[in-house]
């Protein structure tokens, strides 16, 4: 027969097993602080620095696999337009249709980038809320968003400007917006920066909207 | 009984056992290395390590064609325990074995713990960031919050294993939620894509964006995946919808026309409902102070990267800053947190955060391993010596 001391260890495995069996996936319910979002693009932060080794064994493709994710932009003419020109044309960037670079004083910086995708993407209401969502801004009615927004016109092209801040930020940002429907597509101007630079730029980037030619 | 009871005991006491065992683990951690390659480390871990038997991809299928990890490492486990019990006798001078064997078994018993209570998360932190949460690499839930209150969320999490079982059926919710919660379909890998507006056929989501998104699906890959899942919600009046959540729906997208929130007004409250990595909350906050990322001059040369957060407990018992950098992580209320990446341009660090409760067993078993040999040399050392003097003695 076995002796008694043999059998120590088997209560041992028996804890395990059954620690192991507690992981069982169950519906959970929690209070949780509200999310901020993210203050600079993510798109980026999931690469290591050129020359980095690799850190742990964890799977370090997420981020790159989403940002493959095909997602068409859209096709056919573009709108035209005349910038200022204090504003930089940057290099062609992915989903992008043109990106501009603006440097104020003291090394203050805004980024104007112009997107284009068919259809209505959701709608004005819902890209409204993703900008307020991008600014830390919290969820509002639909009503009190729609009063941050200007009505300007370029010819037959009704845009929609609006202007958000979020002072509470760290650092405080700010967001110029634009949403233009033209033909099946609906164009996306976003100016982002230094609050004070786009505070001085807000006429410029107007002038700018109102130069917007349909194709 | 007896005899086969003797015979299991001189099977697992035997020491050409334990040379064969190590023999396979060698030849497994040589092919583990080589298919790592094609894999990835999770991969490994999962096809070679963290099983019976190691499994090899052989037109699409994993078929097992070698002792796993645990088939060996639980034969090694089971070898020195039998070994100790049976072979080492307890006696004072042989204290230093006894030490040193016990050492290794809790060596094995701690990367037992490891393997099945370890939790890996990471954490993503732009400077000046605050996170109270880690996510997980790879598993996802969907979380359907209520977030009415302006303080905080009410957050209702439902992981995406029960999401695959619910397919095509309702998902037991008993209770937490004012609406049930419908599976229509699920999808382990998907890719998101403009729905034609053309088509014929309806969008099968009847709210947000999966109006004119449409998810595609994709092959289920090793290194990590994008599940979507087009969720009916119905309350007591009816259908409230069909939503599509995908984990690529996040503020964190790189395209903008997923960044939105999914949000709906339901009975006088505001929800959100979104597919997204697991979150797992602390009672404490992490804030990113400073990334640094300094290179060795005049290369590009990595020299060191570190993050300087500050910690602050919920309760306010814990206000302290600390410096995270390779092989120097943060231990906190049972949580390890590792530089994990960085990216100094954009003022981005990542943690991974890892939950083991038995980290200390590695420390505790090799302790008793050094001090079981430094026992077993001493005592040696000191019969050498004593029947040294004995023989200058007995010189004449």
């Amino acid at each position: 027969m076995p002796p008694i001391r043999a059998l120590f260890f088997f209560p041992a495995m028996l804890a395990l097993g059954l620690a192991a069996g507690c992981r069982e996936a169950k519906v959970t319910t929690y209070r949780a602080p509200k999310d901020t979002a993210p203050a600079t693009p993510p798109a980026a932060a999931s690469a290591l620095p050129a020359d980095h080794p690799p850190i742990a064994g964890t799977p370090a493709a997420t981020s790159a696999t989403m940002a493959t994710t095909p997602v068409p932009t859209a096709s056919g003419a573009d709108l035209k337009w005349a910038a200022p020109a204090n504003w930089q044309l940057a290099p062609a960037a992915a989903m992008r249709k043109a990106t501009y670079t603006i440097a104020g004083e003291g090394g203050a910086k805004a980024e104007l980038a112009i997107t284009a995708f068919p259809g209505d993407v959701g709608g004005e209401a819902a890209n409204l809320t993703r900008w307020r969502t991008q600014l830390g801004l919290p969820d509002a009615p639909a009503a009190d968003i729609a009063k941050s927004v200007t009505r300007i016109e370029a010819g037959p092209l009704k845009i929609a400007l609006a202007d958000f801040a979020n002072d509470k930020a760290a650092p405080p940002a700010r967001l110029l917006g634009a949403i233009v429907p033209a033909g099946d597509s609906t164009w996306f101007f976003k100016l982002t920066g230094s609050p004070a630079l786009l505070e001085k730029e807000k006429p410029a980037f107007i002038e700018f909207l109102k130069t917007l030619k349909a194709p | 009984m007896s005899d086969l009871w003797n015979a299991i005991v001189k099977f697992f006491t035997s020491l050409r056992l334990t040379v064969v065992l190590l023999a396979l683990g060698i030849v497994l951690v040589f092919v583990a290395t080589i298919a790592q390659v094609r894999v990835g480390v999770w991969g490994v871990h999962q096809h070679f390590f963290h099983t019976f038997f190691a499994r090899w991809e052989m037109g699409g299928v994993l078929v097992p064609v070698f002792p796993g990890g645990y088939f060996i490492g639980g034969l090694l486990l089971l070898n020195l325990i039998f070994s100790h019990i049976y072979r080492l006798k307890f006696a004072w001078k042989k204290l230093g074995i006894q030490l040193a064997h016990a050492g290794v078994i809790l060596l094995l018993v701690g990367e037992l713990f490891a393997g099945l209570l370890q939790e890996d998360f990471h954490m993503s932190l732009n400077e000046g960031e605050t996170r109270s949460y880690a996510e997980s690499f790879r598993d996802h839930e969907l979380a359907i919050v209520d977030t009415t209150s302006p303080d905080h969320d009410e957050v209702v999490a439902i992981p995406e294993a029960l999401l695959a079982r619910a397919r095509g059926g309702e998902i037991a919710t008993a209770g937490k939620l004012p609406f049930h919660v419908v599976v229509k379909e699920y999808l382990p890998n998907a890719g998101l894509g403009m729905r034609d507006a053309s088509a014929a056929t309806p969008a099968p989501a009847t709210a947000g964006l999966g109006q004119t998104i449409v998810a595609v699906p994709q092959s289920v890959k090793s290194e990590g995946n994008s599940p979507a899942a087009l969720v009916e919600l119905i309350g007591a009046g009816g259908p409230l919808g069909t939503w599509l959540v995908s984990a690529q729906i996040s503020p964190d997208s790189p395209a903008p026309i997923l960044r939105a929130a999914q949000s709906f007004d339901h009975d006088g409250r505001r929800w959100r409902i979104e597919l997204r990595l697991r979150r797992d909350y602390q009672p404490f906050a992490v804030t990113l102070l400073k990334v640094t990322h300094d290179i060795y001059p005049g290369t590009t040369i990595p020299k060191n990267f570190s993050s300087r957060v500050r910690v602050r407990a919920n309760d306010g018992r814990e206000d302290r800053e600390a410096l995270i950098y390779m092989n120097n992580p943060l231990r906190y209320r049972g949580l390890t947190f590792y530089q994990f990446q960085m990216d100094a341009a954009n003022h981005n660090s990542v943690l991974q955060v890892v939950r083991n409760p038995g980290w200390t067993l590695p420390y505790v078993s090799c302790a008793l391993v050094a001090l079981g040999l430094v026992i077993q040399f001493g005592l040696s050392l000191s019969r050498f010596v004593g029947r040294r003097q004995t023989a200058v003695s007995a010189q004449p």
